[in-house]
């Protein structure tokens, strides 16, 4: 097998032994780079010379007997909404075309103490407002949209451009492009990750996580990058964790104890066909798997959609204000129509979205805990990965739906109450694209989430193949 | 290497906020945005737009409006916005 090819768990445990190198590692990923890219273009930048440069270094520390862990020597694709020092930061935007920060966002600077070697920064959807990357394709089939807005980080990882992508997730832009592109994708609990240095795209939504090709390798990302920032405002001082250890405690355990909350309404309104049998399907290997299935009633689902649009763009027109007065004519159109849109949100309107908020926080708490829920099981997407040119599909409840618009439906809930979400591959639909299923815990229960995802994922002969193109 | 920035194109023209199907405009609505009032709400944000661009954002606000509707139909009751300020020093 190729050195991209491998997980981080595999390629670190031949790190460690000496029988793979740091600098064969990161060549051969660049040699995938340049392979891939001109299919793909998940890069904003590679930064190839410097990925060398600190994969030497790499190899020389862990020679002197300075191995740092289970991240060391590993690539990692940085999606460019996130500041690196000296090196552009653009947005995937015109606007920050020449941007250049002097200091690295924490989880950067959190994975290149742990080691990792940065190859390039990853495209987003334009200031991530949107859920197509329309500047990349898909690894699985070129002619359809990664999904959004990690884009770039979900066709790197899917494609072995990368070992971890990082994204952001405001509105399922993590889970979305993970499910769309094949990977795992983790949105952590909502003050569990620090965004300072993350263009922000809105403060009470925003999260920051992992893309990954096996569960266990997201575990080992959060190990290093979870915990208490005081310059985030959302972040939580909490008793840190180990989510590999947790793994490693209930290795051997089945799903016995834990219960798979499997929504009536909402997740499995107007979805493909092969999506719903995949997930479904899944759901039936958990239940296999020990996990009691119970029915949840998703409540108040009308109304968590409208919250979050509301929030969003008010909080989206608020960070653009001045850079849309100064350079409005240099971002794309929808993008700028959609932040323009925030300016004339009433602020009462804006305020009575965050108390809506709060009123289905509390209502689904409720369901959980009455239910008994650990997890919530549903499909990450309602379709696999739409082509490039996007297109309608009317359903049969009659909804006619815009294809860029439908693959974000499921995934505001998460946002709005600030749970865990793991998305992980359940299978390919008859075109050959990966479905995804989304595993929604309790807050600050990403071990749980992460011990179903990898109860699932275990259950599969192979992981899915890093891709051929 | 690769270092294509977006430009609009088929691809580029959709938002990843979706309402879900249920968020539709109730029965007899109001109409809250047409193109007098969005103009004014303009002017009091200091935006200034070309004519063109205002009839492109008329259409984008008035896909709020089922959002809109259905948040002001809710009674909130004395419930308090979800928002954090913490007032300890650095």
């Amino acid at each position: 097998m190729d050195a991209y090819a491998l997980s981080i768990t595999q390629a670190s445990e031949l790190i460690a032994a000496g029988e793979l190198s740091p600098v064969e590692l990161t060549e051969s990923v660049l040699a995938r780079i340049e392979y891939a890219e001109p299919h793909l273009n998940a890069f904003v930048e590679v930064t190839a010379d410097l990925a060398m440069i600190a994969a030497k270094a790499a190899e020389v520390e862990i020679a002197e007997g300075g191995y740092r862990g289970p991240l060391h020597g590993i690539p990692l694709g940085v999606k460019d909404l996130y500041e690196t020092a000296g090196i552009r930061t653009t947005s995937s935007s015109k606007v920050r075309a020449d941007y250049v920060p002097d200091t690295d966002s924490t989880v950067v600077q959190k994975l290149l103490g742990a080691g990792m070697i940065m190859v390039g920064k990853t495209h987003t959807h334009e200031f991530a407002l949107g859920g197509v990357t329309p500047t990349t394709r898909n690894p699985w089939h070129t002619g359809h949209i990664p999904g959004g807005s990690s884009g770039g980080s979900g066709a790197a990882v899917a494609s072995g451009e990368c070992m971890v992508g990082l994204g952001s997730d405001t509105g399922g832009s993590i889970r979305m492009p993970a499910a769309l592109c094949g990977t795992v994708g983790l949105k952590p609990t909502y003050g569990l990750v620090s965004r300072r240095g993350v263009a922000s795209l809105s403060w009470s939504l925003d999260h920051v996580g992992p893309l990954t090709r096996t569960v266990r390798d997201t575990a080992l990302v959060m190990d290093a990058i979870a915990g208490y920032e005081r310059s985030d405002p959302a972040s939580l001082d909490l008793v840190p964790q180990s989510y590999t250890a947790d793994l490693d405690h209930h290795a051997g355990d089945d799903l016995t104890g834990l219960t798979v909350g499997v929504p009536s309404n909402f997740f499995f309104d107007d979805v493909d066909e092969e999506v719903d049998a995949a997930v479904r399907a899944a759901i039936g290997q958990l239940e296999f798997l020990g996990a009691r299935v119970v029915e949840v009633t998703i409540p108040m689902a009308q109304y968590i959609s409208a919250a979050a649009q509301l929030i969003v763009r008010a909080e989206a027109a608020a960070y653009h204000r001045r850079m849309m007065r100064a350079s409005g004519d240099l971002y794309t159109e929808q993008v700028r129509r959609g932040i323009l849109a925030g300016e004339v949100v009433l602020a009462t309107d804006y305020i009575d979205a965050l108390r809506m908020r709060t009123l289905v926080q509390r209502e689904w708490s409720a369901m959980v805990i009455g239910a008994g829920v650990d997890v919530i099981a549903a499909p990450t997407c309602p379709i696999p990965a739409p082509p490039a040119d996007l297109g309608t599909r009317t359903w049969a409840s009659g909804l006619v739906e815009d294809l860029g618009r439908a693959v974000g439906r499921y995934s505001a809930p998460a946002n709005i109450m600030g749970l865990p979400g793991l998305s992980v591959p359940v299978g390919l639909s008859s075109g050959g694209l990966p479905i995804g299923m989304q595993l929604m815990g309790r807050p600050f229960e990403e071990s749980t989430v992460l011990r179903v995802g990898q109860a699932y994922e275990q259950t599969k002969a192979t992981a899915l193949p890093v891709l051929a193109l | 290497m690769s270092q294509l920035l977006p430009t609009d194109g088929p691809a580029a023209a959709e938002i990843d906020l979706p309402l879900s199907p249920e968020v539709t405009e109730p029965p007899g609505a109001p109409q809250l945005y047409d193109a007098g009032t969005l103009a004014a709400l303009l002017r009091v944000a200091d935006l200034t737009l070309t004519d063109e661009w205002q009839q492109k954002l008329l259409a984008t606000v008035n896909d709020l409006e089922p959002a809109l509707h259905r948040l002001r139909a809710l009674d909130l009751g004395e419930t308090p916005p979800a928002t954090a300020f913490d007032a300890r020093w650095f």
